[in-house]
C-alpha cells in the first residue's frame, strides 16, 4: 500500500473507535434509569396515610368511625346504617370505601386493592380499581384491629 | 552550494510545530478537565446540602428526637445567624452550596468539623406549640457542667435535657479540665464563672453563664470564649434571656450571644404568627359554641393572645437586639393565663383553645 | 538543478498543508465530541434539577402535614394524619395579612395548598389555604395527603386530602 493510503486508513480507524465509543456512551445514558423517588415514597406513604386517615374518620353510619364499623363488620353486624335497617355495616363499607377512592386514587391515576380479612380465610371485603388489575408494584399499608374472632386485617395496595 | 545553503531541516521544523500543536492540546484538555472538575465538584456539593436540607427537615418534623449524622469526611458546615438583619445561613465551606431559611429556628454552633454531629429537636411551647427547634452539635465537642452547691437541681435539670450520645462531664472545678482530644469544649456555669482556666492551647473554650432569676424558668446567660492559650475568659459579649428549657437549651448550644438572639428573635417571628391563627380560632369557636361560659373563656383567650402576639412583635422592647426580662415575664404570664382558660374549656366540654 | 529546489519546496509545501489539515480535522471532531458531551450533561442536570423539585415537593409534603399550625392537638400532645377543620379555616383568613403572609410564603415559596373534606357521599368542601404561582411558564408537581379533617365543635373526624402542589418555572 502507498503510504498515503496508509494513512487514510489510519484515520477511517480513529473515526470509527470514536463513533463505537460515543454510540456507547448515548446508549448507557439514554437506557439508565432514571430514579423515581417520588413514586416509590408517596406510593407507600400514601396508602399507609390512605388506611390511617380511612380509620380514624366517620364512616357517615350514625356517626360512627370505620375502625369501628369495620369491626363491626368482622364480628356480629350488629350496626345497622339506615333508618329502614337494610343497610349492614359491611354494605356500608364498602359503598362509603368505593366512593372514597373513586374521588381519591381513581382520580390520581392510581390503581389499589383494598380488602378486609381473618388470616388465612376469604376477604369480608374486597375492592379493586376500575379493571380490577393491580400488576404493578404494590405498595402496601396494612393496619391490625382486635375483635373477638381474632385479629382482623385492613390491607391497602396502591399501585401505578 | 545549495546543500551548504539549505538551512534548518524540514525534519526539525516538522518536529517543532508538533510540540507547539501537542503543547496547545495538552492545554485546551487541561482546561476542560479542570472545568469539569469543578462542575462535578459544585454538583457534589449542591447535592450535600440538599441532603442536610432535607434531614434537618426531616428532623424537623418530630419533636424529641435525636439522630446521628455522619458528617462528609474533610468537610466543614457552617451555621450563620445574624441577629442585627437576620440573615441566617448553612454552608459548607469552601463550595458554593448553601441553603437559607429565613424562618428556621435552628442553634448549633458556629461550624462543624467533626465526623459525625447529632441533630435534636424540641417542643417550642408557648403554652401552645408554635414548632420544634432543632439543635445541631458536633459529637468532637465536650460539655462541661461547673457545679454550683446552690444550683444543683438546675444542672440536673440541664443535664437530662442533653441527649445521651453528647459527651458532658460535672465537675466540681475548672482544674479539671482536660483537651482529651476533642475540638471545642463548652463550660457551663451557673452563676460561678471560673476564674481561672488551664491553658488548654490546642482547643476552643466557650462559656455559658446561667444565672435564674426567682421566677421559675426565667434567668439571664452570659457567653464568653477564650483566646488559645489565656487562662481567663474575655469579657461577657453581653446578657441575654431566656424563658423554658428549650430557650436554655439554645443557649448551651448556639455559637455567642448573637447567633443566640437571633435564633430567639425567630422564635418570637413565629411566636407572633401563630398566636395570630390561634387568635383567630378562638374567634370562630366563640362565635360557633353555645355555653355562655366557653364564650367567655374563649374571649379572655383573645385577650391574652393578642397580648402575647404584642409581646411577640416587640412592642415593649427597650432596645431592639436585647431580649428583656419584661418580655419574657409577660411571657410567662400570658402562659399560665392560657393554661388556666384551657383548662376551664375542657372541665365545660368545649373545644379546647389549643 | 533548480528543478530540484522547486520539487524539495512544493513537498515542504504539501507536508505542511498535510498537517495543518490534520490538526484542523482533529480539532472538528473534538468540537464535535464536547458539544455531544456538553449536550448529555444539561440533559444530566435537567435531571438532577427534576430530582431536586420532587424532593422539595415531597419535603414541603412532610412540613406542612407536621405544622403545630394545623395539625390537631390536645393539650399540645399532637395526633398524628389528622387536622384540625378550625385551624384551616383560621389559616383562610390570617394568611391573607401581614405577619403571616409573608411568613408562609417564605415557607410556603410557590405552591397551591388545599384541604378537601368530604362531607358527604360525592360531596367535598374546599378550603384554600396557600396560593402563590408565577404568571406564566410553570410545572407543578401534586402531592395528595390523605388526612383525617377534625371538627373540634362536632367532635367527628371526616376523610380529607390535603394537596400540596410545587410550582416550579419552566
Amino acid at each position: 500500500m502507498r503510504k498515503g493510503q496508509t494513512e487514510v486508513l489510519g484515520f477511517a480507524m480513529v473515526m470509527l473507535l470514536v463513533s463505537v465509543g460515543m454510540l456507547f456512551i448515548v446508549g448507557f445514558i439514554i437506557l439508565r434509569e432514571p430514579s423515581d423517588i417520588k413514586r416509590v415514597f408517596t406510593d407507600k406513604q400514601l396508602a399507609v396515610n390512605m388506611n390511617d386517615a380511612l380509620l380514624s374518620s366517620t364512616s357517615g353510619c350514625k356517626g360512627i368511625e370505620f375502625e369501628r364499623l369495620i369491626i363491626d363488620c368482622a364480628q356480629y353486624q350488629e350496626i345497622l346504617c339506615d333508618t329502614s335497617n337494610t343497610i349492614s355495616s359491611c354494605s356500608h363499607i364498602e359503598t362509603a370505601m368505593r366512593d372514597i377512592f373513586t374521588n381519591t386514587l381513581e382520580k390520581w391515576g392510581k390503581g389499589y386493592k383494598y380488602q378486609i380479612y381473618f388470616e388465612g380465610m376469604d376477604p369480608m371485603i374486597h375492592l379493586n380499581s376500575g379493571d380490577g388489575a393491580c400488576n404493578g408494584d404494590l405498595e402496601p399499608g396494612i393496619f391490625y384491629l382486635p375483635t373477638t374472632k381474632g385479629t382482623v386485617f385492613v390491607r391497602l395496595d396502591i399501585c401505578e | 552550494m545549495y546543500d551548504a545553503k539549505r538551512g534548518i531541516s524540514a525534519q526539525q521544523f516538522h518536529w517543532l510545530f508538533v510540540l507547539i500543536a501537542g503543547a496547545i492540546i495538552l492545554l485546551f484538555f487541561i482546561n476542560v478537565i479542570s472545568a469539569g472538575k469543578t462542575s462535578a465538584e459544585n454538583k457534589l456539593s449542591i447535592s450535600m446540602m440538599n441532603s442536610f436540607d432535607a434531614i434537618f427537615a426531616g428532623s424537623k418534623a418530630s419533636d424529641n428526637t435525636v439522630s446521628i449524622i455522619p458528617a462528609p469526611p474533610k468537610t466543614s458546615i457552617e451555621f450563620v445567624c445574624d441577629a442585627e438583619d437576620g440573615h441566617s445561613e448553612i454552608a459548607i465551606s469552601g463550595t458554593i452550596a448553601s441553603s437559607q431559611d429565613p424562618n428556621r429556628i435552628m442553634f448549633a454552633h458556629g461550624s462543624i468539623t467533626g465526623r459525625q454531629y447529632v441533630v435534636f429537636t424540641r417542643s417550642i411551647d408557648m403554652p401552645f406549640k408554635i414548632d420544634n427547634a432543632l439543635f445541631v452539635a458536633d459529637l468532637d465537642t465536650k460539655y462541661y457542667i461547673l457545679n454550683n452547691p446552690s444550683r444543683t437541681s438546675l444542672s440536673n435539670a440541664l443535664v437530662k435535657l442533653l441527649p445521651s450520645n453528647i459527651t458532658s462531664e460535672k465537675i466540681n472545678d475548672a482544674s479539671a479540665l482536660r483537651e482529651e482530644g476533642y475540638d471545642e469544649i463548652v463550660i457551663i456555669s451557673f452563676g460561678n464563672l471560673p476564674q481561672s482556666l488551664p491553658a488548654l492551647k490546642e482547643i476552643r473554650v466557650k462559656n455559658v453563664d446561667i444565672t435564674p432569676s426567682s421566677t421559675r424558668g426565667v434567668g439571664t446567660v452570659e457567653f464568653r470564649s477564650k483566646k488559645p492559650g489565656a487562662t481567663r475568659f474575655k469579657p461577657a459579649e453581653g446578657a441575654s434571656k431566656y424563658y423554658g428549657s428549650t430557650m436554655l437549651l439554645g443557649a448551651v448550644f448556639s455559637e455567642n450571644m448573637d447567633y443566640y438572639e437571633c435564633t430567639i428573635k425567630r422564635i418570637y417571628k413565629k411566636l407572633k404568627v401563630v398566636s395570630q391563627l390561634y387568635t383567630k380560632r378562638s374567634v370562630l369557636l366563640e362565635a360557633a359554641v353555645r355555653s355562655g361560659v366557653c364564650k367567655a373563656a374563649y374571649h379572655d383567650a383573645i385577650g391574652q393572645l393578642t397580648e402575647l402576639k404584642a409581646v411577640a412583635s416587640g412592642n415593649r422592647s427597650l432596645t431592639p437586639n436585647n431580649i428583656n426580662s419584661q418580655e419574657v415575664m409577660k411571657l410567662r404570664d400570658i402562659k399560665l393565663e392560657l393554661e388556666s382558660l384551657n383548662e376551664q374549656v375542657e372541665l365545660h366540654s368545649c373545644p379546647l383553645i389549643y | 538543478m533548480s528543478f530540484n529546489i522547486l520539487k524539495t519546496k512544493k513537498h515542504g509545501q504539501v507536508k505542511m498543508f498535510e498537517s495543518i489539515a490534520m490538526l484542523l480535522v482533529f480539532f472538528f471532531l473534538i468540537a464535535i465530541g464536547l458539544k455531544f458531551y456538553g449536550n448529555i450533561q444539561i440533559n444530566s442536570l435537567e435531571r438532577t434539577k427534576e430530582r431536586f423539585i420532587t424532593m422539595d415537593s415531597i419535603k414541603m409534603a412532610i412540613l406542612l402535614s407536621n405544622l403545630p399550625e394545623v395539625k390537631c392537638s390536645i393539650q399540645n400532645v399532637q395526633k398524628g394524619a389528622c387536622i384540625d377543620l378550625y385551624k384551616v379555616m383560621a389559616w383562610e383568613q390570617v394568611s391573607q395579612i401581614e405577619p403571616a403572609k409573608s411568613y408562609y410564603f417564605n415557607l410556603l415559596g410557590h405552591s397551591t395548598i388545599v384541604l378537601e373534606e368530604r362531607i358527604g357521599a360525592d360531596r367535598w368542601k374546599s378550603y384554600l389555604m396557600h396560593n402563590k404561582t408565577f404568571k406564566e411558564n410553570y410545572s407543578t408537581s401534586v402531592t395528595p395527603l390523605p388526612v383525617a379533617v377534625w371538627n373540634p365543635n362536632l367532635r367527628r373526624h371526616n376523610f380529607g386530602v390535603l394537596y400540596v402542589k410545587v410550582h416550579s418555572e419552566t
